[in-house]
């Protein structure tokens, strides 16, 4: 079975059927679901998981994408904090990153105040934290690889030679 | 009143359900010839850069010579086909490319071979250049390969040109290599020019591509057209190329220069990174092959249909004759108590009744969606 390629059709709709990824990998259902459990098993397969849009349901809420600047601890450098962030559910996406700051994470908050209060009381206080750069987002054209816009979509021919 | 050859081709039969789907909300199309993939990206920028640059103004007429040597170089590496750039001519899509041939070849009445079903611009295109379409059946037993022995059997004094496509729109059918050589012997001994369209080449899933140009004693009554379209999913872009030797070439060129004057500079440009994109066409292939076993598989499994695994290009070219409807009626049925869109084999040749072309060159969405559509209509 090629493996990219079940990743590559999952990675676009996972929800596709077991019998359907059988025939397009010229393969069983019971091959496919034994290869899907071990891809996630291997940890290659991280989640499956809706990608909702909130906002269009009405749901207010806020991204920010915030800089940190730390000191690395004796013995584990970065990973305590990282991982510190990492469970925090607020926060949705924690690198490392180069240039003057840190770390860059990625959190979803209700509003302002909500980040506000993140900054100063959750990150701020931390002893290695010595400074942060907060950048609120105020329009989103695509996230996790899907475009969120009507716009972009090319009209094509419904029927053609 | 307007010239008497127009006037006498007819209308294309699949205008008709292009409005009849038009029509229909929340459709769902298996009805389309070309790929659902964007243009790989590296094109795109070149096309941008161009324009930015100023690259907007005619090119020599033959096109490129830059873009014309990376074709020769790619006819020569995969195709085995020996041409310097001066034979190359770069078209405004293969469409271009076929239509120049054929009236570089024919003379008014003269016969062209041409299988059946096929591509529904070769009919009309052969007559607009004076010449007579001669079709050849090719059968499902056969899997729709063109036979050499049926093609012998419609040779007369007139016939001049044999025209073919493979892999082939509508069937999917690949050529073996011994179809290949029976049509260049039949060529050589009846002394007839071949225009071979091999603009689906590189979408073959099974089996491997034989460029009839390259046999031995082909290279002077050959006329070898291809492009940019289907393998870089870029059919807007109107790029294609033809290649051939001698007064075939000078033939076309001619007919190029005062019709066209030249392909679409921004795009000759563009298509200059097409040969780095190796990895994006894997890519795309390795797709269509999974669509087209999820999609032959699928239909196989509705009631009345049957369908044999297509070899090449992006064509499903399922048997309906077991639903009782002719293809047209099946075609309409679909699309107004199912709102899926196939088009009728019958407007492909009269080979094609009995059987719809389905395209899995959409998303694997749609063919799973289709194909749910059809089992609730016919079981």
């Amino acid at each position: 079975m090629d493996e990219r390629l079940l990743l590559e059709i999952l990675q676009k709709d996972a929800r596709i059927s077991e019998k359907d990824l059988a025939k397009m990998l010229r393969s069983s259902e019971s091959e496919v679901k034994k290869k899907i459990d071990e891809l996630k098993k291997r940890g290659i397969i991280k989640a499956f998981r809706a990608y909702i849009d909130w906002e269009k349901r009405g749901e207010d809420y806020i991204t920010a994408y915030i800089e940190v600047k730390v000191t690395p601890q004796a013995r584990t450098g970065f990973s305590e904090f990282g991982e510190m962030l990492a469970a925090n559910p607020k926060v949705e996406e924690v690198c490392v990153t180069s240039g003057e700051y840190d770390f860059t994470i990625k959190i979803t908050a209700k509003d302002i105040r909500d980040v506000s209060n993140f900054v100063t009381e959750t990150l701020a206080p931390k002893k290695e934290v010595t400074g942060t750069m907060t950048h609120f987002v105020m329009k989103k054209f695509k996230e996790n690889g899907v475009v969120l816009t009507d716009a972009a979509k090319a009209k094509k021919l419904v029927i053609s030679a | 009143m307007i010239a008497k050859r127009v006037r006498a081709v007819p209308p294309s039969g699949i205008r008709k359900y292009f409005d009849m789907a038009s029509r229909e909300k929340d459709i769902v199309t298996l009805g389309v010839g070309e790929p659902d993939f964007d243009t790989p990206y590296n094109i795109k920028e070149r096309a941008m850069e161009a324009i930015e640059l100023n690259c907007t103004h005619y090119t020599s007429n033959a096109g490129l010579l830059e873009l014309r040597e990376r074709i020769c170089q790619k006819l020569r590496v995969e195709n085995a086909i020996n041409v310097s750039p001066d034979e190359v001519i770069i078209t405004s899509g293969s469409s271009e490319g076929l239509d120049i041939a054929l009236r570089t070849v024919l003379d008014p009445g003269d016969e062209v071979l041409v299988q059946d079903p096929a591509y529904v611009a070769y009919g009309p295109l052969i007559s607009l250049a004076g010449g007579k379409p001669v079709f050849v059946p090719t059968v499902e037993e056969k899997d729709f390969r063109l036979q050499p022995d049926d093609m012998r059997k419609k040779i007369t004094k007139k016939t001049k040109a044999i025209l073919y496509c493979s892999p082939n729109n509508p069937t999917g059918s690949v050529l073996s290599k011994d179809d290949v050589k029976g049509i260049a012997e039949l060529a050589i001994e009846n002394d007839l020019y071949v225009i071979s369209d091999e603009i689906y080449e590189r979408l073959i899933y099974d089996g491997d591509h034989y460029s009839i140009g390259s046999f031995k004693g082909m290279a002077n009554r050959t006329i070898t057209l291809n492009g940019f379209s289907k393998a870089y999913a870029s059919t807007g872009w109107r790029v294609g190329y033809a290649a051939a030797k001698g007064e075939l070439v000078e033939g076309m060129y001619k007919i190029h220069q005062y019709c066209m004057l030249c392909a679409p500079t921004p795009s000759q440009y563009a298509m200059l990174t097409a040969f780095d994109e190796e990895a994006s066409v894997r890519q795309m292939l390795k797709m269509y092959n999974a669509r087209r076993r999820l999609l032959v598989k699928g239909l196989n499994e509705i009631p009345g249909i049957k369908c044999h695994m297509p070899k090449g290009a992006f064509y499903a070219f399922p048997n309906i004759t077991g639903t009782h409807l002719s293809s047209e009626k099946f075609a309409e049925k679909l699309i107004k108590e199912a709102k899926v869109a196939v088009v009728p084999g019958s407007v492909f040749g009269p080979s094609g009744e009995g059987f719809v072309r389905c395209s899995y060159s959409v998303s694997t969405e749609s063919i799973i969606e289709a194909l749910e559509r059809m089992r609730k209509l016919f079981s």
